[in-house]
């Protein structure tokens, strides 16, 4: 294994909520190192005892951690983050003297700007060359495709709304830096024509926001470069050899047409690099069932998950080429259900 | 029962639509005024309308459309702000701004109407929180301004015990009751404290003549034994064998009008 990294691959786990995208996830990272890849896995909010698992802890969210959860000697541990907006918003360390507190709210565990500061998160480790795959755990459903639109808010944001306000007073700003103010930049903005826009907002939520909202539009103004860099994450993206799409269904909890949509709308994602992944299959177990000595009503369930089993099956032929089934794990215990799948994944490439 | 807005919610996947589709037609036998909405995320007419469930349609941009229109006395201008550039990128960069305004306007129709009840379908826990926390947040960024007194009204709402009543959806697994109980502290700290775990699909069968079934039954017993001893579930709904949601939504509603 070469110390320098060309390409690291990313491996993204999507789905809809409560199908095990993070469980799978972990035990894809740790199957992955046990072959000698050097993997990072970001999960975005994973359970209590998971967490627990994964030694992570909230207060040290964003922080990576190591991890051994094979016990193995010969085996290096993985490293992995709980993927935190504020502690990926404070490295990203802004060239700014003021702290605002605008941002600071934002950037709160719960403040809404996750998915745009996770693709940020993950650019900066595609760049520091250090691994060879990352393993991303993805907000379910809907928000994946938050996740995935990030990068044209960023750029949306930077291009058009930016341009509006800073082309009034661009020049003036770069030659008279130091001596800025929110004041004055509101005067500025006032007195080129964007007075009506602003007196509205003012209206709506104060003066005080006005001015300590366009400082915070300052403050990411001048740091939009730093924005700018996840950018390329979607260029990452557009290279099929360093991704590989995992689109997680479970068979109890199906939401098959919902995989429908994330697949149409990731348009990115070429189709042989996306695979379907249908956990928590029981077909095994169905399979040994005496059908002769059951009740009416055990016949009923009996027919009930295995209507399940086949809908998910057929499903995954019709659309995806490629898919795979994980047995579901009797475990109460997170951890173990986590090394239960690591076996099946440990399969997983040789196919 | 006289509760205003219900907020359903708990991790992906363990019945929140369902529960939801029960409760507002178990409220419409009583008699009460229902509309149910499922936030921001897509809604199941089909569904909706076999079930002959009233429904409160609206999204995030044209509750902000109308809200901002209210504020500044015209829609036309409203209109002309949201299709601005920078508003309009604003909005798709702070979405829990949005989200604000959305529960914004759920409650203004509720203060408008003392008949209606909404039943909140809401989004799983990780965006429930934001969703929760945004009043929070922009109270704190907005200082003065029309929109921070709005807050307070919302929160004065919010805060009523005898108006909200939150129910946290759960399956019988570690994991999900995990995150049940940490989504129902925070809450009880966001002062939504009249919030309880409901535990959802478990088998209710006797042992079977299929060792699957019990192999699901005894783990699933021994995870319930071990929360119900910190008293988180207060109560129980089992699983019904039927991929009908019309069936599936009937039967649920019978249990929970023992429940409540």
């Amino acid at each position: 294994m070469s110390n320098f990294t060309s390409d690291t691959k990313i491996e993204i786990f999507c789905g809809t909520g409560g199908v095990g995208k993070t469980t799978l996830a972990t035990a894809r990272a740790v199957s992955q190192g046990k072959i000698g890849l050097r993997v990072l896995l970001i999960t975005i909010d994973p359970s209590k005892r998971l967490k627990q698992i994964l030694s992570l802890d909230d207060k040290d969210a964003g922080v990576k951690h190591s991890v051994d959860l094979t016990n193995d000697k010969d085996q290096s541990p993985i490293d992995t983050i709980l993927m935190s907006p504020t502690q990926t918003f404070k490295e990203m360390k802004l060239s700014s003297q003021r702290s605002n507190k605008i941002l600071e709210i934002l950037m709160r565990p719960n403040g809404g700007m996750n998915e745009i500061m996770a693709i940020i998160e993950v650019q900066k480790h595609i760049d520091s060359k250090l691994y060879d795959v990352i393993v991303l755990d993805t907000p379910p459903g809907k928000h994946f495709l938050d996740f995935i639109k990030a990068t044209q808010k960023i750029d949306r944001f930077f291009d058009k709304s930016f341009v509006e306000i800073f082309k009034y007073f661009g020049k003036k700003f770069n030659k008279s830096k130091i001596g800025f103010t929110p004041k004055k930049v509101i005067g500025l903005v006032v007195s080129k024509g964007l007075k009506k826009l602003l007196k509205y907002l003012e209206v709506v939520t104060g003066k005080e926001f006005v001015e300590e909202f366009v400082d915070a539009i300052f403050t990411l103004y001048e740091n939009k470069n730093k924005f700018l860099a996840a950018l390329s994450f979607q260029k990452h993206l557009e290279n099929s050899s360093s991704y590989e799409l995992f689109l997680v269904a479970s068979t109890e909890q199906q939401k098959l047409d919902e995989i429908l949509e994330i697949q149409n709308k990731s348009k990115y994602f070429s189709s042989e690099k996306t695979s379907v992944l249908i956990n928590k299959s029981i077909k095994n177990k169905l399979e040994l069932v005496d059908t002769e000595k059951l009740s009416d009503e055990e016949k009923n369930i009996l027919k009930y998950f295995n209507d399940l089993e086949n809908k998910v099956n057929s499903f995954s032929q019709k659309y995806f080429g490629k898919f795979k089934t994980f047995n579901e794990s009797l475990s109460t215990s997170p951890k173990q259900q986590v090394l239960d799948l690591v076996k099946e994944w440990d399969s997983y490439d040789k196919n | 029962m006289n509760y205003r807005l219900f907020i359903i919610s708990g991790k992906g996947g363990t019945g929140k639509t369902t529960l939801s589709f029960a409760l507002s037609k178990l409220l419409l036998e009583r008699g009460k005024k229902v509309q149910y909405t499922a936030f921001d995320h897509e809604v199941d007419y089909s569904a909706l309308d076999e079930l002959g469930i009233p429904y409160f349609e609206t999204t995030v941009e044209k509750s902000c459309e109308k809200y901002i229109g209210l504020k500044l006395k015209s829609e036309t201008i409203a209109k002309w702000i949201m299709k601005t550039p920078f508003f309009s990128a604003l909005f798709s960069i702070l979405p829990s701004l949005g989200s604000m305004i959305l529960l914004g306007h759920y409650i203004k129709e509720l203060e408008n109407d003392p008949d209606l009840v909404i039943v909140l379908d809401s989004p799983a826990t990780g965006h429930a929180k934001s969703m929760i926390e945004a009043t929070h947040n922009f109270k704190e960024i907005f200082k003065a301004g029309v929109l921070v007194h709005d807050i307070h009204r919302m929160h004065d709402f919010l805060h009523k015990k005898e108006h909200v009543k939150s129910f946290i959806c759960s399956l019988p697994t570690e994991m999900s009751l995990q995150e049940a109980g940490e989504l129902k502290s925070f809450m009880m700290q966001k002062n939504l404290t009249n919030t309880s775990i409901i535990l959802n699909n478990y088998i209710k069968s006797p042992n079977s003549n299929m060792s699957f079934i019990n192999g699901k039954i005894s783990s699933e017993t021994e995870i319930i034994d071990h929360f119900t001893k910190s008293s988180e579930i207060s109560q129980r709904i089992p699983k019904i064998f039927s991929h009908q949601t019309k069936l599936v939504v009937m039967r649920v509603k019978e249990t929970l009008e023992k429940l409540i």
